[in-house]
């Protein structure tokens, strides 16, 4: 031992002091070549068995793929994990970045491309989980193989994820992606970051996803469309912190810039639509309305019917903001339109429930109960939960007016437990609140007392302290104004006066 | 011939203060949940194995889920495996909703292929009705896609799967200690890791799940907040020192005469990373091998 001993001291100081790698280089300056040769191919894959090393090393038979994964598995730098073989973390990340380097790129194209073709037989036969961790493999091995057909793959799967906000699934596509960060070429880079802006967003995460789409705008080698799409982004990321400068700013710079091409995917009305929903909820109502007028022309002008009902809708609730109740119906209505059109079932309930505030505005109560109805009936039947607890919610003010008490009651409770279902502890309170108040309008004051003091808890619980604040002095108000009824106080007058009367007349005698 | 789990136990060195604190969550307390941290090849990975066997020895029921590249585990995978770990049975109230929530007109059909003719209790003799003979196990398939026909945000999906899973988990340990081991939490996605956070651990908080232990593996300090930090116990993982890498080499079959000096060569190698020290030694065998085979 001792001359292995000084064999490997010198081994040792041949490696450059500090080097990623080094331990890894020196194992495999040790191990029969071929097989040093085959582990550097399972770096390739995440994971590796039998199948796939034969996928990587086409020239080994079955036996022999079988044989050297044991032998792997004894390798302190390789962990078994549910029948697949994994090279560690480290080792991977370093023996992974020498496959993108330039010398390799042939090889690597060819075994990514053995990969692709593996995971596709795969995927047929498969079902469920198993076939998405496959699809994900497969996407990466497409990237290896060829970027712009594996970027377009990450983009198709992340696009179906979105719609089913399956923001962890995007998440673990991007990280992926970023494996070859340091070889995508720019466009796809550029492409890269807006996907990246737009999970960002997704995730209220504004600072990152305002870093992420500036870096597209900024970037003139990218597509104009790309551009203007970011462009957009950035006004939606800053209406929604209800900064409206930067917002408008953003928004018609994207406007500005879809006019210079001809084909973009993101059509003016659009962009016209979140201007004019920003203008409208910084309280500029009159161009408001003028660019939502202008997206509803320009979307029928495209046969967007789905654009034009939530065109209309925005108006409606512009309206209703100028007070303009009835314009504000036939703004609804004519949402209705379009998306029974469309067959859009779910965004029809919030035209109700808007349809049930707007009859609410004019105090027609009996109409604005059909539509909440209406709103609610559809909010049931596809299950949602909070939906119908804002619906309930609002059914509480119209029962209130229409001298329903117990149904007001009723209907605020059912919001109650729904928000508290949900655990939309805000709204919980908002409506425990109105409770309080509805009790306080009846005369039930001991009830009252009970909601307000719970609504306090809740703001609390949110952090909201000034909303408590204002709660606490709802409920001391009530406190105060509670004494003793009439009648008691009559009743000791009386008493007082008897006593009174008793004493002269026992004076008298 | 030894497994890769028997070879990891086998070689285990140092950390008996982790195994410590570990023990100590598993006899019951204040504490309920573990955090051990450190960077990549220090051997939180091994340390958790150590873990498992500290379980199986003691025969207490665990739970085991871990990232990475391609297996990203989100909230519903995260419950789904607790499920399986735990005993799929338990959980028929969760699964039940899992699936009305995925599947429209949702109707089990699976398709049963044997090589042979399948043949149930035969030459069972019963003398009493038994109920039903179940021949076939049948595991409940995840289906992960939401209905189509629903209008069910995310967030409220999780909510009400989330509070479904918590209170079958309750029921299934309520006279049994079970224990779940995160292992690679790094590699958790934002929306699972807040998941994890507020509603997995904060049930230690409202102490909804008394004989649940939470063991959490990563290469950063989870952040929890001021609550449930209380109820957990945190361990960074160091580099080895001089001693336990000559505990190792003993331990890997390196004579005793080149023990020490062999260690001190590995230590001002890899600082004491666990990891490069395993493949040093890896990469001294093959050398010993190869040059047995020259001579030979």
């Amino acid at each position: 031992m001792d001359d292995l001993l000084e064999d490997f001291r010198r081994l040792l100081k041949q490696l450059p002091k500090g080097a990623p790698g080094a331990s890894i280089e020196l194992l495999l300056a040790q191990m029969d070549p071929v097989a040093a040769r085959q582990l550097r191919f399972c770096a390739i894959p995440h994971e590796f068995n039998a199948p796939i090393l034969r996928a990587l090393c086409p020239e080994m038979s079955a036996v022999q793929a079988d044989k050297r994964c044991r032998e792997f598995s004894r390798l302190s730098i390789i962990s078994g994990k549910q029948d697949n073989l994994v090279m560690h973390d480290e080792s991977h990340r370093y023996l992974f970045s020498q496959w993108l380097e330039p010398q390799n790129a042939s090889e690597f194209k060819s075994t990514n491309k053995r990969l692709v073709e593996f995971f596709e037989q795969l995927i047929a036969n498969s079902e469920g989980n198993e076939t998405e961790t496959l699809q994900r493999r497969r996407m990466f091995h497409l990237l290896g193989y060829h970027r712009e057909q594996g970027f377009a793959e990450f983009e198709r799967l992340c696009r179906l994820n979105r719609r089913q906000f399956r923001l962890s699934e995007c998440e673990s596509l991007v990280k992926l992606v970023q494996e070859y960060d340091s070889v995508l070429p720019q466009t796809l880079s550029g492409r890269f970051a807006y996907h990246r802006g737009k999970l960002a967003a997704d995730l209220r995460q504004w600072p990152r996803a305002d870093q992420l789409f500036n870096r597209v705008v900024d970037n003139m080698e990218l597509p104009a469309e790309l551009r203007v799409k970011a462009y957009n982004r950035l006004g939606i990321i800053y209406a929604e912190q209800r900064n409206w400068k930067e917002a408008i700013e953003f928004h018609q710079k994207a406007l500005e810039l879809e006019k210079t091409i001809t084909g973009c995917t993101l059509k003016a009305h659009h962009i016209l639509h979140e201007l004019g929903v920003v203008y409208r909820d910084s309280g500029d109502l009159r161009k408001s309305e003028k660019l939502l007028q202008k997206s509803v022309e320009l979307a029928s002008k495209h046969d967007d019917l789905e654009g034009i009902a939530v065109a209309h809708n925005s108006l409606g609730t512009l309206y209703r903001k100028l007070g303009e109740a009835r314009q504000a119906i036939e703004a609804y209505e004519r949402s209705l339109e379009y998306l029974n059109c469309i067959n859009d079932k779910f965004r029809s309930a919030q035209v109700y429930n808007n349809l049930g505030a707007a009859y609410a505005d004019l105090r027609e109560w009996e109409k604005s109960e059909l539509f909440f109805q209406k709103s609610l009936n559809v909010k049931r039947e596809a299950e949602d939960i909070l939906g119908q607890a804002h619906t309930y919610n609002n059914l509480t003010r119209v029962y209130q007016n229409l001298k329903l008490v117990d149904k007001a009651i009723n209907a605020s409770q059912q919001a109650i437990g729904l928000f508290t279902e949900m655990r939309a502890w805000y709204d919980t309170a908002v409506a425990t609140r109105n409770l309080a108040r509805l009790y306080r309008n009846m005369q039930n004051v001991y009830s009252s007392q009970e909601a307000f003091r719970e609504a306090v808890k809740l703001f609390e619980q949110c952090n909201e302290s000034e909303k408590a604040e204002e709660t606490q002095k709802e409920l001391m108000t009530l406190s105060r104004k509670v004494g003793l009824p009439w009648w008691i106080w009559l009743a000791i007058i009386l008493f007082i006066l008897f006593i009174l009367l008793s004493i002269i007349g026992l004076l008298s005698v | 011939m030894i497994t890769e789990i028997e070879r990891r136990l086998a070689e285990f060195v140092d950390r008996e203060s982790e195994i410590c604190l570990f023990c100590d969550l598993l006899r019951g307390g204040e504490k309920r949940i573990l955090m051990i941290w450190g960077g990549g090849g220090v051997g939180k990975s091994s340390l958790l194995a150590r873990m498992i066997h500290e379980c199986a020895k003691r025969k207490i029921t665990k739970a085991e889920v871990v990232w990475s590249s391609t297996r990203n585990p989100d909230y519903l995978a995260i419950m789904g495996k607790i499920r399986d770990d735990a005993g799929a049975e338990k959980f028929k109230a969760f699964a039940d909703l899992e699936n009305s929530l995925s599947g429209s007109g949702y109707e089990l059909k699976m398709k049963v292929e044997s090589p042979s003719s399948i043949q149930v209790g035969q030459g069972v003799r019963m003398k009493d009705s038994q109920g039903k003979i179940v021949g076939i196990e049948i595991n409940e398939p995840t289906f992960v896609l939401p209905r189509s026909d629903q209008a069910i945000m995310e967030s409220e999906r999780m909510s009400r799967l989330t509070d479904r899973f918590i209170k079958d988990l309750a029921e299934a340990t309520k006279s049994v200690l079970l224990v779940i081991f995160f292992d690679a939490i790094e590699r958790m996605t934002e929306e699972t890791k807040n998941w994890v956070c507020n509603e997995l651990l904060g049930t230690e908080r409202e102490n909804r799940l008394p004989n649940v232990r939470f063991v959490l593996c990563g290469r950063k300090r989870l952040c929890l907040d001021r609550d449930t930090q209380i109820l957990a116990e945190e361990a960074e993982l160091h580099p080895l020192e001089l001693e336990d890498i000559v505990h190792y080499l003993e331990k890997r079959g390196v004579e005793k005469n080149n023990r020490e000096a062999l260690a001190e060569l590995l230590l001002v190698s890899t600082h004491g990373n666990p990891l490069n020290i395993a493949i040093y030694v890896d990469g001294l065998f093959e050398l010993r091998r190869k040059k047995i085979h020259n001579s030979g």
